[in-house]
């Protein structure tokens, strides 16, 4: 399963960069979004995969079974899940504030700072 | 008691004063804290001079080494005294001064925070406390300064003594820094015996360099004097006590606390002696020129710091004998003739000198105080500062090679300080009004004349009684600064001496130079610059920093944002791929590796699923095909992460799609209309193409190496349910093992729900009306369903700990349930119903967390050491209240985006 994993993040990337490379700014926001979405499987993933055993501990037992899935990296995810959902929900206000203050602009208009 | 009480006894103080209304009585309850930490000091003072110096540590909850440690020696009885003295004095006169200002309690907090900093500065032994105090007066410096925020020239000010200040503050933690490493050790009493350690060392020029910046600029010495006069546009009390009495002398502090160190230096009597001569000449001169009350007064303390400096590099005996008394005196002079200066302003609405005069009648105590005042800094006899000016003379005829130039300026810079201390002390009160306004003046309350009578009764008191303070203050001063103990004899009088007729010669000197100005309106030849050369570099440096940044952004941000981007991911593949090249593969491919998992059919199909839904998402035309096909993916990676075991991170991902979705449908209208993309190049596809197999061949090799040791997961499995009773390993590590963490990202979502706030601040004000009008479905749902929602939030942060939920997903579904009532009913009816403000609810979310943490400290253990009562079968700790707090945050932050979108969409 690691090679499916590997192509799928390299899948996802790919598909980021391109949304990135449109050159509309909602691009920026689909890209985003799909970069983050790579990480966390990426993340994920580096604890290895276990299928079906949560970290868990059953009532009456100290610890979870052998062989399940590992915590940290979960936990790791979790709040990346929530902060990836709280800077989309940044950039989502953002560009709505660009697309009101500058309504035709793209990427690329986005330019230096003015003297 | 001890220094850790009376800094809270301050700091309490600060938080309470804003809220402390109008009274009269405020000021005196405020001033009763210092005065309070006075009195302590006083207790103190026999243990002091008895074993040299009390020490101990300031309480923190980490463990560092070596502890945060306090150390009050001579010096520091000293410093400490006046601190708190002046400072009691102070906040006492401040009440009356400012007494119609509805900022008042702003500034009490902030000259109660002012105190504690100055405390830490000369109380403190380690040095980053040392450091940090520093740095805070120069913060609370930098407000009382710009307290007047609505002029624009107090504003420019204050941003001025803050960058020259702080750009000291950084040399000196640059110089505390090498210091350390070089000597092994941060404790500043540890430092001083280490001189000969120091002294071969190639670094130690450079340390003292660093310490000294810090120190000069600090305490306004040129080439940095020019800060001081300007920050006069501070409320008069904030000067007399900051720009006069404490904080400028915190670099002569530090300079006579390191003395030891580096007291045998050539180089650090050269510079402290030059910087120190010029400052005291140059301060006195340019003072003379100026008209305003205050600025004169600011000049003549420049020069004094000059003087004190001057004493500082000479160094021998007799000079820092002279340095400790000229400074014990000027403290009490100076903040006397500070407070006198502002109740002339409060009883005229004046501070211009030739506006002035003849306010004897009127204001006879305020008038009394400045004149005895005046008379100490002009160093009359029996004046303490009389005393001064004789050991000030004293020590410079021992310099033999030195003692004619030395004594010549020494004579002349006190001939215009007397010239000064009478323009200051005498010429406003005396002879007739030169204005309507000193006719109409009119004495204050007893606050305003009393402060300044009873510094400049001490002064007078000083000078009569001197052995009593060689005693209890200058020898002990000079015990800490010279590391042996010096015997000391202060008397009025000495006899007919060499000194005695220097200090006659500079009474008829200044008394001349008096009367030479006021005959010519104190329009001297030379003095009357109003921008001195210093300003100007200042000015220049600025706008330089200024205009070479944006020369450098436009430099290298001058090209459209694609191609930056284009720039980073190239360089990007090119790393990445040197790193899949030159990395050995660890398990060759069709085996499964040490971490091999089988592959099973359900992922595998998922996979393509996701690879496919993405490849869409970045390439439609229009936004709505795209909401559907990221929603497609982020389903797929849920059900991903349920596959793999991983229920949590499954509820999490799914509720945020929700959200997510939701976002997009109500930014709906702000997003799409835009131009529609350009035809996507076969450049980018190629380096779209190049980083995806370069980051699948690099996770690829990642997940095939054998890991090192034991993981710290078995560690966390085995802790979670006998150490921290929970049973859902994933949810303790968030908000037991691993807590600091989750507090910096839950912080992170209040930070995003502020910058919603101000994305939104300046946009139409939401109308009522809710102007959509949804379906009859929507509306009969939205009825019942948010509290199914709700209940089922309240399950999840229940539950969390031991089965899969916890506060984040709580916080969500919350969330999702007024987002379902804001689009069904309008976001007003919405935040009726919440009868919270969003972020208030984050916020309040945060201190939960927080509290929840301090349970530890509070307890003896380390932050966020999670504590727990049994209650039968029932488990109740503070991991859940901190995980309470992370389900406000997640929910208030959520609804604040969701409602200023939703509100900007009905309001446009």
């Amino acid at each position: 399963m690691n090679a499916v994993l590997a192509l799928l993040v390299g899948a996802l990337v790919a598909a980021s960069v391109l949304a990135f490379l449109r050159g509309r700014t909602t691009g920026l926001l689909v890209g985003f979004i799909l970069l983050g979405q790579a990480v966390n499987l990426l993340v994920f993933g580096a604890g290895g995969l276990v299928a079906g055993r949560p970290p868990l501990v059953p009532p009456g037992q100290a610890t979870p079974p052998p062989g399940s899935a590992d915590p940290l990296p979960q936990a790791l995810v979790l709040t990346a899940i929530v902060i990836g959902f709280g800077l989309t929900a940044f950039l989502v206000l953002l560009l709505r504030r660009l697309r009101t203050d500058q309504p035709r602009a793209g990427l690329d208009d986005l330019g230096p700072p003015s003297p | 008691m001890g220094p850790a009480s009376i800094l809270l006894l301050l700091l309490v103080g600060s938080a309470l004063a804003p809220a402390l209304g109008r009274g009269r009585w405020a000021g005196w309850a405020l001033a009763a804290l210092p005065a309070a930490g006075l009195g302590w000091l006083i207790g103190q003072t026999p243990a002091i001079l008895d074993q040299g110096a009390l020490a101990g540590s300031f309480p923190w909850p980490l463990p560092l080494d070596p502890d945060l440690t306090w150390r009050i020696d001579g010096l520091g009885l000293l410093f400490g005294g006046l601190i708190l003295g002046v400072g009691a004095l102070v906040i006492l006169y401040a009440g009356a001064y400012l007494a119609d200002e509805p900022r008042r309690g702003t500034l009490w907090s902030l000259l109660l925070l002012f105190l504690a900093a100055m405390l830490l500065v000369v109380w403190g032994d380690h040095g980053l406390v040392l450091f940090a105090g520093w740095e805070l007066t120069s913060l609370t410096s930098f407000l009382l300064v710009g307290f007047r925020r609505e002029e624009a020239e107090a504003r420019a000010s204050a941003l001025q003594a803050l960058l020259v200040t702080g750009l000291g503050g950084l040399a000196i933690l640059a110089g505390f820094a090498l210091l350390a490493q070089t000597l092994g050790t941060w404790q500043i009493s540890a430092w001083l015996g280490a001189r000969e350690a120091l002294a071969g060392h190639p670094a130690a020029p450079w340390i003292m360099v660093l310490i000294l910046l810090g120190a000069l600029t600090k305490s306004a010495q040129f080439p940095f004097h020019f800060w001081l006069p300007n920050a006069m546009a501070a409320p008069t009390p904030v000067s007399a006590l900051l720009h006069s009495a404490t904080m400028v002398k915190a670099g002569v502090f530090l300079t006579a606390r390191l003395a030891p160190l580096f007291g045998q230096m050539p180089l650090w009597s050269a510079i402290l002696a030059g910087a120190g001569l010029t400052t005291f000449l140059l301060g006195a001169v340019r003072g003379l020129g100026e008209h305003d009350l205050k600025r004169v007064l600011a000049y003549s303390t420049v020069s004094t710091l000059g003087l004190l400096f001057l004493l500082l590099g000479l160094g021998h005996e007799l000079a820092l004998q002279s340095m400790i008394v000229l400074l014990i005196g000027h403290a009490l002079y100076k903040a006397a003739l500070f407070l006198a200066a502002g109740s002339v302003d409060h009883g005229t609405g004046t501070r211009h000198l030739e506006h002035l005069g003849g306010l004897w009648r009127a204001m006879p105590l305020t008038a009394l105080g400045a004149f005895l005042a005046a008379l100490s800094l002009a160093g009359f006899p029996p004046f303490f500062g009389f005393i001064g000016k004789e050991f000030v003379y004293k020590s410079k005829l021992l310099l033999d090679p030195l003692t004619i130039p030395l004594v010549t300026a020494a004579m002349a810079g006190n001939m215009l300080l007397l010239a000064l201390a009478l323009r200051v002390g005498w010429s406003p009160f005396a002879g007739a009004p030169r204005s309507e306004r000193a006719r109409q003046a009119h004495e204050g309350v007893p606050e305003l004349w009393g402060p300044p009578l009873l510094l400049a009764g001490l002064g007078l008191l000083a000078g009569l009684s001197p052995q009593l303070w060689a005693r209890l203050l200058v020898e002990p001063a000079l015990t800490a600064l010279a590391g042996e103990a010096i015997p000391l004899e202060l008397a009025l009088w000495h006899g007919f001496n060499l000194p005695l007729l220097l200090s006659f010669l500079t009474f008829l000197g200044g008394l001349a130079v008096y009367r030479l100005g006021t005959s010519r309106g104190w329009d001297l030849p030379g003095v009357a610059w109003r921008r001195g050369h210093s300003q100007t570099v200042y000015d220049d440096l600025l706008a330089a920093l200024k205009s070479g940044s944006l020369q450098v952004t436009r430099r290298l941000q001058d090209r459209p944002l694609r191609t930056h981007l284009r720039a980073l991911l190239a360089v990007l593949l090119i790393l990445l791929t040197w790193a899949a090249v030159t990395t050995a593969p660890a398990a060759s491919p069709g085996t499964a590796g040490p971490n091999g998992v089988p592959p099973a059919l359900f992922p595998a199909g998922l996979a393509l699923l996701m690879a496919f839904a993405g490849g869409r998402a970045s390439s439609a035309r229009t936004l709505a095909p795209v909401v559907g096909w990221l929603g497609l993916v982020g389903a797929g990676v849920a059900l991903w992460f349920l596959y793999y075991g991983a229920p949590d991170l499954a509820l999490t991902q799914l509720v945020v799609e929700i959200l997510t979705l939701a976002l997009l449908a109500l930014a709906w209208k702000g997003l799409s209309g835009a131009p529609a993309p350009e035809r996507t190049l076969l450049r980018d596809r190629l380096l779209a193409g190049g980083l995806g197999l370069a980051v699948a061949v690099g996770v690829y090799g990642a997940l095939s190496t054998e890991g090192h040791g034991d993981p710290v997961s078995a560690t966390l499995s085995a802790w979670s349910q006998p150490l921290a009773h929970g049973r859902n390993v994933v949810n303790v590590i968030l908000v037991d093992f691993r807590a600091l963490d989750t507090l910096g990202e839950i912080a992170v979502l209040l930070v995003v729900g502020l910058g919603a706030l101000l994305l939104a601040a300046d946009r139409a004000t939401p109308r009522n009306d809710g102007a959509a009008t949804p379906s009859w479905l929507l509306r009969t749902t939205a009825r019942w369903l948010p509290a199914v929602l709700l209940a089922l939030a309240a399950a999840a942060w229940w539950r969390g700990h031991h089965q899969p939920g916890g506060g984040f997903v709580a916080g969500l579904v919350a969330a999702s349930a007024f987002t379902l009532l804001a689009l069904a009913e309008g976001a007003a009816e919405a935040r009726r119903r919440l009868r919270l403000d969003p972020l208030r609810l984050a916020a309040a979310g945060l201190l939960l967390a927080l509290g929840s943490g301090l349970v530890g400290p509070l307890t003896g253990q380390p932050f966020l050491t999670g504590h727990w009562v049994f209650w039968g079968p029932l488990a109740l700790g503070t991991p859940l209240l901190f995980d309470l707090g992370v389900a406000a945050v997640v929910a208030g932050f959520v609804l604040q985006v969701v409602f200023s979108l939703l509100e900007e969409e009905q309001g446009s």
